[in-house]
Parts: C-alpha cells; structure tokens; sequence
C-alpha cells in the first residue's frame, strides 16, 4: 500500500526512544509491526502508535528502514510485505528488510492506561530543569530518578538539587531521569498511572511508557533552606557563561561542567577541556571568602535567565517563584 | 565539596530494584533463594541461572555448576553440604544472555544482604559479572577482564572477608584448556584452605591515612628527613606533578611523599623541604618507587641529580610475579593485597592530562591537603606493596 513517506518518518523516529542499541531483549532494536500498531521496547521505555493502516505483521530492524525513509526523497513511497521481507519501493528505487515474522518482543508487563489526565502546561520544562539534576551513580539509584508530586517535581545528586514548582498533582511518582527526560523529548501532553508504569501520550497519540520505582525518595527540605548573604549578578554572566561553555571538561564521566569562582575582586568563570581552556572575569559586589562550585552550562543559563539574584552561605542557592535550586560550594 | 548525602544511607539502595530491572517477569525462577548449607563458611557466586538452574530453581546444576562440582569433589568438598550458592544476577536473563550492568546494579542488595546475614569467610567469584557485582562499588573503576582478578585473595575490609575471583566455568568448557583448568582448581583449593576472616572484626575502611602525617609547613620536614636519613632503613617515596614528563617549560613538582612504613609524611614542594628531599633522594638510604623512572626523570630534571641506590620498583615486582594486564598500578595492589578500596577518585580526574601528550593537568584545583593525602597514601602502599612482594619473590 502506499503511504506518506514524511508521515510514516516522522511516526518511526518518535518510536524511536524505545529503541535499543544493544540486543538487550529480543526485537529491542526492532520496529514492531501487530495488530494495526507499531511499538518498540527496551526493556525501559516502550512507544506505540497506530501503524497508519499497514496491515504488517512482523519485526525488522529500525535502523534500516529508519534510515532509508529519511533519505529518500518521494513524497509517497509503496510499503508490502513479500515473502520474510518488508519491501519498500520508491521511484526506481526498491529495498529489501528482512522482517521476522514471529514476533518475540514480550510487552505483556506493561499494563494498559484507562483513564488520561492533562499534564500541566510547563511540565516539560519542570523535568527537563529537573533531569539535569540527577545523579549518574546507580549505587544511590533514588538519586538518577525523578520524583514527581503533587506540587513540585524534584531531583538531584550529592552536589546539586532542584526543586520545580507547578500543580503537577501526582502522588509521588518517582521515574528514571534519563528516561523522562527522552519521553519528554516527545513533548507529551497527557498521561496516565497504571500498576508500575506510567505512560505518556503526545498530541499525535503516540504513547510513551516507562517503570516507576517504589522506592522513597529522601526529604531534601532541609538542603534548599539557605541563610546567608545575597549576592547580585551580573546580567552578562548569560553570555560569559556560554562563551565558557564551549570549554566545558569532556573528563568527568557524567555532563560537561565548568568552575565558577566567587571572590571579592570578581567572578571567575573557568572551563576546561582537552582542546584548551577559557577563563573570564566578571565585576561583582562580594565580601567574603572566595567561594568555588561545578555546574552544567546549560543548567546556569536556563536559572540565569529567570533570576539574577543569588544565595550564599555554605551553600549557593538560586531562587524564583518557580524553583529552588542548591549547590554545595567548596573554599577557594 | 561536601555532598549533601554523603551521610545520608537512605539513598544508598539496600532494597534490590526488581522492579527497574523486570528479568522476573520472564523466568521461570524469577529471584531464585540462595541454597547450600555453608558448613565451610564460603559463598559461591555465580553469574545468572542458566536454562536448567531457572527451571528447577537451584544455583549451579547445568553444565557449568558440574564442572566446578567435579573439581570441588575432588578436593573434598560438597558445593551443597560446604557452600552456599546465589549469583550475581537472581533470575534467568532471557536466551542466558550476559546480565547487563543495570540488571546487577538492581539485585546487588541481594548479595549484599546475604553476605551480612551468612558473614561467609571466603567469597568465591565466578566470572565477570559476579566480581562487578560485589567488588564495582569497592573499586570504583572499571573492572576489566576477570583475568586480573583471578588468583587475587583480597581481604575485603567493607565485609570481613576473603574475597576469591575465579574463572566462570562455562568460559572454562568453552575455552577447554588444561592450563585454565589447573589454574581454576588451584583458585578453589586455596579458597577452602582459608581458615579464618581476614580482620578480627568489621575494621576500618582505610586504616592507613590515620598513619600520615600531611605537613604543610616546609620548616617540620626537615625533623622528618633528618631521622630518614639516620635510620638509614628503606623508604618509599613519591611525586605529585603538573603533568607525565618534565620536559616542558613551567613543569613542576606540586608535592612530595616520603615513607619508612611506620613513618609517612606529605608536604608541598616549597621551601626547605626540597633541599631536604634532594639531600635524602642523594644519600645511600634504600629507595622504593613504582614506576621509579618517573621519579627518576622528575629528580633530574627539577633537581639536577639522580635518585640514589634504587632498591625496588612495585610495577615491576608485580609483573614479574603475575603478567595479567592491568594489574601493576598502586592503586590495584593496595586494593587486592590489603583492601584498601578507592582513595583516588576524588582527585584523579585532576591529574589526568588535559589532552593529548605532555599536556598539563588541573592539580592546581585540587585542595592542597587533599592531594598531600592522596600523595602521602601512595608511598605508604608503595612501601607495604614493596614489602609484600620481596617476601613472595624470595618465597619462590
């Protein structure tokens, strides 16, 4: 039958956080063809969508067919099954996938959403600030997982935290943050809570699935309080900050980071890479000791364009009306 | 910088994660007890279930579980009656594929649990998976290939145990070799020949950085040096520098260690302290490095003169005594001789190359009594390594 090429494209790509790299269980690194929907699982994130009337049975491998329909260039292309293979013809053009007939992709754990609820607006926001929080240690696993409750959304690890504020109105659902953050990607706008799993549905009703975890998250309310002298920055520390950014360390194993100094004859920003590094001063009113901390670029540009105004006692803190974020500082 | 939950356990996951792994939905065991009545207080840990294990529900009974029963009979020992059996991993990964790394991460706590419930004086490790399952969170870094752990007998200070890696036997019925399989008998007869845990009670993490003595005024190494040099016994010691070589213009030594094995001191490179330590480093008092060319090259750049009468280098000594690779780092030997698990990892990433080649590292970000305590670590290992390895070269 034929079918709309960039349609079936688009489709295909957003499926494509369930994907695998790895073999990890059987068909992980398939596009899944049953019963009128496509869906991919990695044993994480499982994605579906109606396969656009198809009538496909089978599994084939998604980088391939992925791959071709972005570089093909007709606006319809001819997509039928013959013999073990999906065969998917253009203009003078036509490819061969293998396509596994038995599908072995088990999704049976994944219980089904019943009733859709609408994500507040800014949610996706809320997590992508709040996913650059999370730790990468899966000793502390509470710590690489987003909690998600009926006011706030929050997350971090042993050196940084934040914590959203919005009516999320969910009672205490904690996910993995690498993988709310990929949903997110997709920018949901429903969602619904079932046994163990939580699911996502976008505006073209691609649903996105992953676990929750039962585990409790800690009370970190005793971390955001911070007491202790004000400090103004100033409104170019945006720009300096994405000028260093571009020498943020490529050595620490989890994201890029840089250095910023606090001291009484300035604000250093210093970031440092294999390619070289990159210091720059900015004038600011401090008294006291110099004060250092790590942080993501992309992370401090985001709270520096909602607030200039910070906190410092042992810790440095940066608030608004719409999050509280913390670092733990170290002296100069 | 102090973590906000460096005291907090609570974040530290003690409960196994079935539900972020999901390998339980699709076994016929899924989270499989531990069996085997322990007469002999060691633990055996295998990797996952196989196809037979999963479908009876008892650890090591396939092809592999006969094999290492085989041996295990012939040196008196019944696996049922002697040990007790889990794995890495509880439940059967599909089509027995190799448990991924989330997958050990989420049923650790149940080794764990098991090992402070049983309080097992001997460990035996099968294969790959299961010494990242236990030993990961000791070490830290990468684990490797299994085969720079096997014939290691590590005295595990966090558990009060031996802890003994061997090789899986499945990789032994693929592999068929004699060798492998003496060397894998060897392992097991010197596992079940250990009479007692390796500490008295549960001890100290790191019992050793209480023993430096981090100096930060050059003028009290001076005292240190003079008795170093009466005492005229060998002494460990070592260098923090800005990058490898000391061929580029600026290069520079940060600090310096100096250990006699009772005595470890670590002080910055500044002052007095660098005569003292030329003076030392010149006198005919026995020196102990690892990787003494390094040392070797640094004295003669920044000092103009060699290191006298050399006695003995680690990273030889511990190649000359097992040729696995990667296993002659400090770092490595103070983990498997002496349990000694990470004290690097807050500073390494700084003392790392920024790039390619000679290129300069961030030392200079590191807090000085840090990195005096990182340095005066280093020589004191060095020094207990150093001595641990001539006794066994003497041994054979």
């Amino acid at each position: 039958m034929k079918v709309n090429r960039k349609q079936l494209y688009d489709k295909l790509q957003k499926l494509s956080h369930g994907l695998s790299t790895q073999n990890v269980i059987e068909q992980s690194e398939c596009f899944v063809f049953s019963n009128g929907t496509i869906f991919t699982f990695n044993d994480e994130i499982f994605c579906s969508c109606e396969s656009i009337g198809m009538g496909i049975e089978g599994a084939c491998k998604s980088s391939l067919l992925l791959n071709l329909l972005g570089k093909m260039t007709e606006e319809e292309v001819e997509v039928e099954v013959v013999e073990n293979a999906l065969v998917v013809k253009g203009n003078k053009k036509k490819a061969k996938i293998m396509l596994e007939q038995d599908i072995a992709l088990k999704i049976q754990e994944i219980s089904k959403p019943t009733k859709w609820k609408k994500l507040i607006k800014g949610f996706v926001g809320m997590v992508q600030l709040a996913s650059n929080c999370v730790s990468r240690d899966e000793s502390k696993y509470v710590l690489t997982c987003v909690h998600l409750s009926q006011s706030y959304i929050e997350a971090g690890n042993d050196y940084q935290l934040i914590r959203c504020y919005g009516d999320v109105g969910m009672e205490d659902v904690l996910i993995s943050g690498s993988s709310l953050s990929k949903i997110c990607l997709a920018q949901p706008v429903e969602y619904s809570l079932t046994k163990d799993w939580m699911h996502f549905r976008t505006e073209e009703a691609i649903q996105i699935s992953c676990r929750m975890s039962r585990e409790t998250y800690p009370n970190i309310d005793q971390f955001l309080e911070v007491r202790g002298k004000k400090l103004k920055v100033p409104p170019e520390l945006i720009e300096a900050v994405e000028r260093t950014s571009l020498f943020a360390s490529d050595q620490q194993k989890d994201d890029d980071i840089i250095q910023v100094t606090v001291a009484e004859n300035g604000m250093k920003l210093l970031g440092t890479n294999s390619g070289g590094n990159y210091a720059e001063m900015l004038s600011i009113k401090y008294e006291g000791n110099p004060v250092k901390f790590l942080v993501k670029p992309h992370l401090l540009k985001d709270m520096l364009k909602k607030s200039q105004r910070w906190m410092l006692s042992d810790k440095l803190q940066i608030k608004t009306k719409e999050f509280v974020f913390c670092t733990s500082i170290s002296q100069e | 910088m102090e973590g906000f939950f460096v005291n907090n356990p609570s974040v530290v996951s003690s409960a196994p994660r079935c539900q972020s792994c999901g390998l339980k939905h699709k076994c016929n065991t899924p989270r499989m007890a531990p069996s085997g009545l322990g007469k002999m207080g060691v633990l055996v840990v295998g990797e996952a279930p196989g196809e037979r294990e999963d479908r009876e529900g008892i650890q090591l009974i396939g092809k592999s579980g006969q094999l290492l029963r085989r041996h295990l009979n012939d040196l008196g020992i019944k696996l049922d009656r002697d040990c007790w059996k889990t794995n890495a991993v509880n439940c059967r990964p599909p089509e027995n594929r190799t448990p991924t790394a989330k997958e050990i991460g989420a049923c650790r706590p149940f080794l764990l649990k098991l090992i402070k419930e049983k309080n097992p004086k001997v460990v035996v490790l099968l294969g790959t998976k299961s010494v990242e399952s236990l030993l990961g969170p000791l070490w830290k870094k990468d684990i490797g290939s299994i085969s720079r752990w096997v014939g290691c007998l590590i005295p595990c200070r966090e558990y009060n145990t031996w802890i003994v890696p061997n090789w899986h036997p499945s990789y032994l019925l693929r592999q068929n070799s004699e060798v492998l399989e003496s060397n894998f008998h060897d392992n097991l007869k010197r596992a079940f020949s250990i009479e007692s845990h390796p500490y008295k009670s549960n001890s100290c993490k790191n019992p050793y950085t209480q023993k430096i003595k981090v100096l930060k005024n050059p003028d009290s190494v001076l005292t240190y040096m003079e008795c170093f040099l009466e005492a005229n016994n060998p002494i460990a010691f070592d260098f923090e520098t800005d990058r490898l070589k000391p061929d580029a213009d600026g290069s520079s030594i940060f600090s310096c260690a100096v250990s006699d094995g009772e005595c470890t001191i670590a002080y910055p490179w500044v002052g007095d302290a660098i005569a003292a330590t030329s003076k030392l480093l010149r006198s005919r008092v026995p020196k102990i490095g690892a990787n003494i060319k390094f040392e070797e090259r640094w004295t003669r750049k920044i000092l103009g003169h060699g290191v006298r009468n050399w006695v003995w280098d680690c990273m030889v000594a511990a190649h000359t005594l097992n040729n696995a690779p990667g296993i002659t780092s400090v770092k490595f030997q103070s983990f498997v001789r002496f349990g000694v698990g990470d004290y690097s990892s807050d500073i390494s990433s700084f003392l790392e190359a920024g790039g390619k080649g000679n290129t300069a590292n961030k030392i200079k970000q590191v807090k000085l009594s840090e990195l005096l305590l990182y340095n005066g670590m280093d020589a004191l290992m060095e020094y207990k390594i150093a001595q641990q390895q001539m006794e066994e070269i003497n041994e054979q």
